[in-house]
């Protein structure tokens, strides 16, 4: 009976995990060297910079938001580590990392505050932040910068330990985090509630607006340390590199099965979600498709993909209640 | 509290009160133009700026018809890029062709509209998930037709739109005609549809309106609307462009609401859009005279439109209280 119970429960996440399989399979079958030892170290440390940067954007789409403004939190926090490393080198540089992840994090309770407690829509509010920090990141760099990508964060992204890559290890340390955060907290129940009925979570004496607001905070940190990240692995850091994980970040939570209306999902679905699209992306890239094929096609799947995460999870529901 | 909005807004007409707000604004930042820069003060400006507006303010329009049924459109910039690259590359080089292209253009618009429109009521999905990714693709199909700027729209193309008669432009007919159009389509059943939609769909629906077929006419103008607004761009820039629209997605929501439509849906009208895509031409233009830089221009888009919908929703819920408590 708990043996059924937990198939259940976790039906959408584990079908996505055997998705991300039979992905795999079929194109290494189709692709000699896509299964090799060192490619797969590739995909996952792909996967790692995804899923980090979609932590935040799964608790946003938990309460029933979006976020939208991650590419520029991201960009912002790679462009600031990129200038300060010239001056702050070792233990120094660990004080600019923390100062850059709370910037992060400031920065998305600015984008909670303003969608709780002034009621602007997430879509629109994050919409403008990220705008705006475009213009601003933009402004203060004046276009380029000089710098170095710090050792440290080189090592977090291309090193590797016993065979492993370090970033993946770093993003399994940070996924079983947020999973105690969802599953075993009060702070994670109560997301939860309010992303299912807002009413009923407020009447439950659960404080609605701070919870959804810090879940705003969570996203602007982890896009932050997820631009950490793509500066550690590039080496540089330049204008625009955060734009892809817009889409990134939400096609990964879509594909791991959270509803886009909110109040269920879990992160280890979002995780199957960030390896599936770094999959894709190394198959696209691998097929040489110009740069506008591999837009539309990755489109369509993800299209398709969220069409059919949602049909799934409305049916889940109507045969909940 | 939804009951008695709802009784409120189909009783007053919807777009009274809240358009007022937009005109006023419009006369203060005239008022400021004037004192800063008087010169600018003549009617071939207005000319120079309604040929310009033109392509955001159809954009608008199909934004803010959406926006009241209860729906966002973030695929605007993407049908206008489309719409731009196709007519850019094929535009024919005779009128009945240059004709029958716009048209054929318009209807793909509607159609990407519709394909919106379907999936959004049909399977239930949020309007800015399903347009967001559709703007995705059609930016990359967009791509792929013209890698870079470039085509070249017949001269006879452009010459015509661009028209001038005395002091009036087409594209100042155009605009009269709109909201000439307007103010008859809203007494309409159709857009009493919309408002009543978009201020309360469960309602609507018991009281025998067709909320899906509502919603996806909505989407379907928006996307026909947006390809109106990518061939105007055609001939405005006399070239096409495969990214350059999708920067028009933001400012078509921020001259909705600075038009006093609200994103809650049900409220607002096309008149404020239009008064909306002035006011903000007129401070890009206050901007550009006071010697800002290009990315504060950037800053000054979002920082517009968060406030603009920070102001107006604090409004509304001293008004009405919020929707979901």
């Amino acid at each position: 009976m708990d043996k059924k119970l937990f198939w259940k429960k976790n039906s959408t996440t584990i079908s996505r995990y055997f998705i991300v399989a039979i992905l795999f399979t079929l194109i290494s079958i189709l692709k000699p060297g896509f299964a090799s030892g060192s490619h797969i170290k590739v995909l996952l440390a792909e996967a790692a910079i995804i899923g980090v940067a979609a932590i935040g954007q799964t608790l946003v789409i938990i309460t029933g938001g979006i976020d939208m403004s991650i590419p520029w939190i991201f960009n912002g926090a790679a462009m600031a580590a990129f200038a300060f490393s010239n001056t702050f080198t070792g233990a120094d540089f660990g004080l600019v990392i923390i100062g850059i992840l709370t910037v992060g994090f400031l920065l998305g309770m600015i984008n909670g505050i303003c969608v709780t407690y002034l009621g602007i829509p997430s879509i629109v509010m994050t919409l403008g932040t990220n705008t705006i920090l475009q213009g601003a990141v933009t402004g203060l760099t004046s276009g380029s910068i000089v710098g170095q990508a710090p050792n440290i964060l080189k090592v977090l992204s291309t090193g590797s330990f016993f065979g492993i890559s370090v970033a993946f290890l770093f993003w399994i340390v940070l996924a079983v985090i947020v999973l105690l955060l969802l599953r075993k907290t009060g702070y994670g129940r109560a997301l939860y509630a309010l992303g299912n009925n807002r009413t009923v979570a407020k009447f439950s004496g659960i404080h609605v607006k701070r919870v959804e607001a810090i879940a705003y905070g969570i996203s602007g940190m982890s896009a932050a340390l997820a631009g950490l990240m793509l500066l550690g692995k590039t080496g540089s850091a330049y204008l625009g590199m955060g734009n892809p994980f817009q889409f990134q970040s939400i096609a990964a939570v879509a594909l791991g099965g959270v509803a886009m209306s909110g109040g269920s999902g879990s992160y280890l679905g979002t995780v199957a979600g960030a390896m599936t699209i770094a999959v894709l992306l190394s198959v696209l890239t691998a097929l040489n498709l110009s740069q506008a094929m591999q837009q539309v096609l990755y489109g369509i799947i993800l299209f398709a993909a969220v069409l059919i995460a949602t049909i799934q999870n409305s049916k889940n529901r109507s045969s909940k209640l | 509290m939804q009951k008695r909005n709802y009784d409120r807004r189909i009783k007053i007409t919807p777009d009274g009160k809240r358009t007022v707000v937009s005109f006023v604004l419009l006369v203060f930042f005239l008022i400021i133009m004037y004192l800063v820069q008087p010169s600018l003060m003549k009617p071939s400006r207005l000319i120079t700026i309604t040929n310009g507006q033109l392509c955001l303010l159809l954009g608008g329009i199909g934004q803010t018809l959406v926006l009241l049924a209860g729906g966002i459109d973030l695929s605007i910039g993407g049908v206008i890029c489309l719409s731009n690259s196709i007519a850019a590359l094929y535009m024919p080089d005779s009128i009945p062709g240059m004709i029958l292209m716009s048209l054929l253009i318009a209807a793909l618009g509607v159609g990407i509209g519709m394909f919106n429109g379907v999936i959004i009521t049909r399977f239930h999905v949020q309007p800015f998930v399903v347009t967001f990714t559709v703007n995705y693709v059609l930016l990359g199909i967009a791509l792929k037709l013209l890698p870079i700027d470039g085509g070249e729209p017949p001269a006879r193309y452009v010459s015509g739109l661009l028209h001038n008669f005395g002091i009036f432009s087409l594209s100042m007919i155009l605009v009269i005609l709109i909201l000439a159009g307007w103010v008859f389509m809203r007494r309409t059943r159709f857009v009493r549809n919309i408002y009543a939609v978009g201020c309360n769909a469960k309602a609507s629906a018991l009281n025998g309106i067709d909320v899906s077929k509502v919603k996806i006419m909505t989407f379907a103008l928006s996307g026909g609307l947006a390809a109106l607004a990518g061939l105007w761009r055609t001939a405005q820039l006399a070239s096409g462009s495969p990214d350059a629209g999708d920067a028009l997605t933001m400012p078509s929501i921020t001259i909705s609401v600075i038009g006093g439509t609200s994103m809650a849906g049900g409220m607002g009208g096309v008149v404020g859009t239009v008064v909306g895509a002035y006011i903000l031409r007129l401070i890009q233009d206050l901007l550009t005279f006071l010697g800002a830089k290009s990315f504060w221009s950037t800053v000054f888009q979002g920082v517009f439109l968060v406030m603009t919908v920070g102001v107006c929703s604090v409004i509304d819920m001293k008004k009405g209280g919020k929707k979901n408590g």
